[in-house]
């Protein structure tokens, strides 16, 4: 763990469950596995606080505890669940835009609790429709099916049931088949069984399942890049393979299942209008982009068609570190890296005489680049005294390596936002106090008075006047500037997000996995 | 003229010939030089002519050579004749004396490549400043030229005077006295663009299969290099191998893809089609810190820190 992670980190804790929780996360982060004891006496907080942040944490499952073989309970923060929480409002839009404002709530109630039962969660969304007085009140009939469709889409999923203690520690269920499993609605059941099911289903709790948002955002990315270099067609093309490939691959594998054009065609035909024809043009035109994700497994069902995840996520990446290059050093160091990264390891000449760029220049571009760090060096010496004279130096790109440093620097780069934003939170907080007592009084103000007075618009004016009146012209700049900083800073969070994601996926896809040596040693077993 | 008597009276086979007149004998070796335009020695005389001996043979040779009309070159211990070309070099070169006929045969040789000034001194075996001051004699009477080398800049070549030099020393289109052109370059890179955009544009307005679309973006280098001739921009008459390499650099650019297709004649035909990048501008670089020069020495309340930074102020603009 790097310092600007565990910096990022804390950052995030101390926004979302206030300064205690930041000042108690940054000693777990610090320390890795940390006992009660040594966390209160690290922090400096009392044994009952740091026990409430502890219960906040592992009740959204950012931590976890263990017994360490002296004896001793030990915490371990885990900084992926962490950092998903900068990608909450990504999350809850997702959520939205494919099941409509009911799982928007849902996810929106989860993301806020960490876990909850099906209960709590129609509980709190029916509070919440009813403070907000809007007429469209949901009910609970209306949200146990979506809910469902979340659970069998497994954005949701179970939280592990506790099946009993040892050592004062509960133990987790590991079961695995039923984490998609919902009970049946308790309205359903005859009555003798009601009280049953009703009861299991308050112990049933919910949480995110992290790593289906990220599939899907992954495959949002995926098609958008073929949106861009083809068209929407493709794109949509691109989509439904990844959807109707997720229900059947395997979260850890690398590539997807393959998809013959018999089952394509008639899904494209019904939700694109596109003819097999076309399909089978569009089809070869995705095979043959230079993106060069999309591969043609066989010929069976009239070409079986799968999409490579990991080159499709090391090419996304790519071009994201390409447009840094391009911004941070210019279109003609662009083009030098761009040398490097087609043609492997080149001697400084063989640059210079590719790039088309004088000599001098682009030795100092090359420089530069090297410099900070975004082109490697290779000594290759003809004698063993490594004389400069009689070496050759080999000039080289390394896309994981760079994937790696510019993830680093996205943790720093969030980290400066979070602080700034703080810092501009802590240098006007008596101006948004006052702010929010202004509001708060208006809103007082406007609700004591009677609708049905004759002379109702005229108070109302005088009203406004006396707020507008409350706060000076200097304060309102101050604070129209403080906002549009505010949401300047929120977008450039989000798109560092971006990239800080794909980066993600890029790194977890380069490490070779787990379960694909294990299924390949199988395959050779078998064989 | 003595060396070449005593070589031939070593190799004399005495054979009984009808004598046959001088005039004759010239004329028939002229004929056989000219034949072998790689020069003949004189064992190749005495096979072709096994009627003459040796002082016949020494004669007439030493007849021609004193005429002018063969040249007498010297590889290894072997002595060659050679038909001498009647150019106005030559004339030129008359009244020089052997040193410098010898180092113009080398550089002639080295042709439009041309031979370093240390080149001619191991091969001719000359001291240096034997080879500097024949050199500057051969230059001030215009038979040869100095020329300098476009990848390194010191290294200075010659060649013959009215030869023009290879495209690897000049840099080709692509130099004028030495120097890069790399506003030129620039222009003919972004013309070339403009080009391809300007045909992935039609593609994409037309309503055509997908396949078509993308068919109708791609220009062959031939095309692109008609499209540059015609727009005038180049002084310097280009090649389609020019412009390829000019297409070159937009690949380098992400702009531009190509592919091979089999031509008609059976040869391969580059096509070239503009892209788009797969993704717009990163999100990395629209903070300040994505481009920030002191990015790595920005820590929480340090000198620099992201509380007080100035391009973060600029930035939020206040």
């Amino acid at each position: 763990m790097s310092s600007s992670l565990n910096h990022l980190c804390s950052s995030i804790i101390s926004e979302g469950f206030g300064d205690i929780a930041g000042r108690v996360s940054q000693v777990l982060l610090a320390k890795g596995h940390t006992s009660l004891f040594e966390l209160s006496r690290l922090s400096k907080e009392r044994i009952l606080t740091v026990k409430k942040c502890l219960y906040t944490f592992i009740h959204h499952n950012l931590v976890t505890f263990k017994r360490s073989t002296s004896g001793t309970l030990e915490y371990y923060i885990h900084t992926d669940i962490v950092l998903n929480r900068i990608l909450f409002p990504k999350f809850i839009f997702t959520a939205k835009s494919l099941f409509g404002d009911t799982a928007e709530f849902i996810v929106e109630e989860l993301c806020f609790h960490g876990n909850l039962s099906l209960d709590d969660i129609v509980k709190n969304i029916t509070m919440k429709t009813d403070a907000e007085g809007n007429n469209q009140n949901i009910k609970k009939e209306e949200i146990h099916p979506i809910f469902i469709k979340l659970v069998s889409e497994q954005f949701i999923k179970r939280f592990p049931s506790v099946v009993g203690v040892e050592d004062g520690v509960p133990i987790f269920s590991e079961q695995k088949h039923n984490l998609y499993f919902v009970p049946p609605m308790a309205d359903s059941e005859p009555p003798e069984k009601r009280q049953k099911t009703e009861e299991t289903e308050n112990l049933v709790l919910w949480i995110i399942n992290y790593d289906r948002f990220h599939r899907y955002l992954r495959d949002c990315q995926i098609a958008t890049a073929f949106e861009r270099r083809i068209d929407s067609n493709a794109c949509e093309i691109i989509k439904i393979i990844l959807r109707i490939s997720e229900t059947r691959t395997d979260p850890n594998c690398t590539s997807t299942k393959g998809i013959s054009m018999i089952e394509l065609s008639p899904i494209t035909k019904k939700e694109l209008g596109i003819s097999k024809d076309i399909l089978t043009q569009y089809m070869s035109l995705l095979v043959e982009d230079s993106f060069n994700c999309v591969i043609k497994l066989a010929d069976s069902g009239e070409g079986t068609y799968a999409i490579d995840l990991p080159k499709a996520m090391k090419n996304l990446a790519t071009s994201h570190i390409e447009s840094i290059i391009q911004e941070k050093f210019g279109s003609k160091a662009f083009r030098i890296f761009k040398v490097l990264l087609l043609n492997g390891n080149l001697e400084q000449q063989k640059i210079e005489d590719c790039v088309m760029i004088p000599a001098k220049e682009a030795k100092e571009l090359l420089y530069r680049m090297v410099e900070q760090q975004y082109v490697s060096v290779t000594e290759v010496p003809k004698t063993s005294d490594h004389a400069p004279r009689s070496t050759f130096y080999l000039f080289s790109v390394n896309i994981d390596a760079l994937a790696r440093k510019l993830e680093e620097n996205c943790y720093m780069i969030l980290g400066n936002l979070y602080s700034r934003r703080d810092h501009e939170g802590k240098k006007s907080k008596r101006l948004l106090e006052k702010q929010s007592k202004i509001e708060a009084i208006a809103l007082q103000m406007t609700n004591a008075l009677d609708p049905s007075a004759p002379d109702h618009a005229q108070k109302l004016e005088e009203c406004q006047k006396e707020i507008e009146e409350m706060s000076t012209v200097g304060e309102k700049e101050q604070i129209e500037r403080l906002s549009k900083a505010y949401s300047q800073l929120d977008q450039a969070e989000m798109q560092t997000e971006e990239l800080l994601f794909i980066l993600r996926q890029c790194i977890h896809y380069s490490i070779p996995m787990e379960n694909d040596v294990k299924s390949k040693k199988k395959a050779i077993e078998v064989d | 003229m003595a060396e070449v008597s005593k070589e031939d009276s070593e190799v004399v086979t005495k054979i009984k010939t009808e004598p046959e007149s001088a005039v004759d004998l010239e004329a028939r070796i002229l004929q056989l030089c000219e034949s072998i335009p790689d020069g003949i020695n004189d064992a190749i005389i005495q096979n072709t002519m096994p009627q003459c001996d040796a002082t016949q043979r020494v004669m007439a040779v030493n007849r021609l050579l004193s005429m002018g009309k063969l040249d007498l070159i010297k590889i290894g211990n072997k002595l060659l004749y050679k038909l001498k070309t009647a150019d106005a070099a030559s004339n030129q070169l008359k009244g020089s004396d052997h040193q410098e006929k010898q180092i113009y045969q080398l550089i002639d040789e080295s042709k439009n490549m041309g031979i370093w000034m240390r080149d001619i001194r191991l091969k001719s075996g000359l001291p240096m400043s034997q080879v500097q001051k024949t050199l500057k004699v051969l230059e001030s009477k215009k038979l040869i030229k100095a020329v300098n080398c476009v990848n390194a800049a010191k290294k200075k070549v010659y060649m013959l005077y009215d030869v023009e030099p290879d495209r690897s020393l000049t840099g080709g289109a692509w130099y004028s006295n030495q120097d890069f052109e790399s506003e030129f370059v620039d222009i003919l890179n972004q013309q070339c663009f403009k080009f391809l955009q300007q045909k992935l544009a039609q593609s994409r307005e037309g309503d055509l299969e997908p396949t078509a679309k993308r068919n109708a973006s791609y220009a062959s280098s031939t095309e692109i290099w008609k499209f540059i001739c015609e727009l005038g921009i180049s002084k310097v008459k280009l090649e389609v191998e020019d412009i390829e390499t000019i297409m070159n650099t937009l690949i380098y650019d992400g702009k531009v893809e190509f592919t091979v297709v089999p031509n008609g004649d059976g040869s391969q035909l580059k096509i070239y089609r503009a892209v788009v990048s797969v993704v717009p501008t990163s999100g990395f670089v629209r903070t300040p810190c994505g481009v920030c020069p002191v990015f790595n020495d920005c820590y929480e309340d340090w000198d620099i820190s992201p509380s007080n930074c100035q391009y973060m102020n600029d930035w939020l603009s206040f």
